[in-house]
């Protein structure tokens, strides 16, 4: 039963919560003949077919969304080059390597991609997740070919655009976060 | 279907009209999207996810994948073929209610109509096994 209550939540991240409690009701009855892998291989198909299906239903729209997250980051990042530069200049104690301050920096870009997801999710309504996921791919995407990276090889381009998706995962838990909240306000 | 003035406009090429409206009705709906429309219509009252697939599995011997049924139920609601209504919460389903699906009139004629174009293309074919064709 935990693992139908699993499911459920998950389904819930990408359909309306009571089309994922029939549906997870459905694979209750079923998976006491099936097992659980087959539980796992029918929740991961059914969330990448309803993603994939969220995308495909609106893909100029999610694309545009990725374009206001890129500029967003673009927006951020600059607007901590302007606060370091300001603590440079007037904070002499607060070292640009000190450790609060690379703290700081090291932070910026986990919690800017949160909010992102969060402010797609908040304008994809019922497709926060897909909003999510598709940032997660293609801003890497994006930002390798904004600023290419001169001199090195394909692998090391690879590395690079894996590190940059490590750092815009958290765009995939802001659109979690966005996608819980709203069921809770249409809950109340 | 289509409006009376364009009837009356093309008099005759009208029923040229009507196939191409006809053709692109039953067009619009898939192989497997016809399979589970006609296992809900078999089913009747009864008709909700693991019936489905059940009903399928029997009649066809193909084992419906979860992600590509629930998927096609949504889409088919989508399109107005289907309605769905939620039945009562059941204890071994963890308290979780079925989603029912039935046919709307929409839905019928979908089916119909797809079922009639097979129909005429099996005219005068000679296929092993299939008396009717």
């Amino acid at each position: 039963m935990r693992d139908i209550r699993i499911a459920e939540w998950i389904l819930s991240l990408v359909t309306a919560p009571e089309r994922a409690a029939a549906t997870a009701g459905d694979w209750a009855e079923q998976s006491v003949t099936r097992g659980r892998v087959w539980l796992w291989c029918s929740l991961s198909r059914t969330v990448a077919l309803l993603v994939w299906r969220a995308i495909a239903e609106m893909p100029a729209g999610l694309i545009g969304l990725i374009f206001l997250g890129a500029a967003i980051e673009v927006a951020v990042e600059f607007l901590f080059a302007a606060l370091s530069g300001l603590i440079f200049i007037f904070v002499s104690w607060l070292h640009l390597t000190a450790a609060p301050w690379s703290i700081v920096l090291s932070a910026q870009p986990l919690i800017t991609s949160l909010i992102i997801g969060r402010i797609l999710a908040r304008r994809a309504v019922g497709r926060e997740l897909a909003a999510g996921l598709v940032y997660f791919v293609l801003a890497p995407i994006v930002n390798i070919i904004s600023d290419p990276p001169e001199g090195l090889s394909m692998l090391a381009v690879v590395v690079l655009l894996l590190a940059d998706a490590a750092t815009q995962a958290p765009a995939l838990a802001g659109a979690v976060w966005g996608r819980r909240r709203r069921l809770r306000a249409l809950r109340a | 279907m289509f409006a009376a003035w364009q009837v009356l406009l093309l008099d005759k090429p009208s029923y040229f009209l009507y196939v191409v409206v006809d053709m692109k009705a039953a067009a619009s709906l898939g192989e497997f999207e016809q399979v589970v429309l006609l296992a809900i219509l078999r089913l009747g009252d009864n008709a909700y996810g693991v019936t489905i697939a059940a009903e399928i599995a029997a009649c066809t011997g193909r084992e419906a994948s979860p992600g590509a049924l629930y998927t096609t139920l949504d889409r088919l609601e989508s399109k107005g073929l289907v309605l769905s209504r939620f039945g009562d919460p059941t204890p071994q389903r963890g308290g979780r209610a079925k989603r029912y699906f039935t046919l709307n009139s929409n839905g019928l004629t979908a089916i119909t109509r797809a079922q009639q174009s097979y129909r005429r293309l099996l005219e005068g074919c000679k296929l092993p096994g299939l008396t009717h064709a």
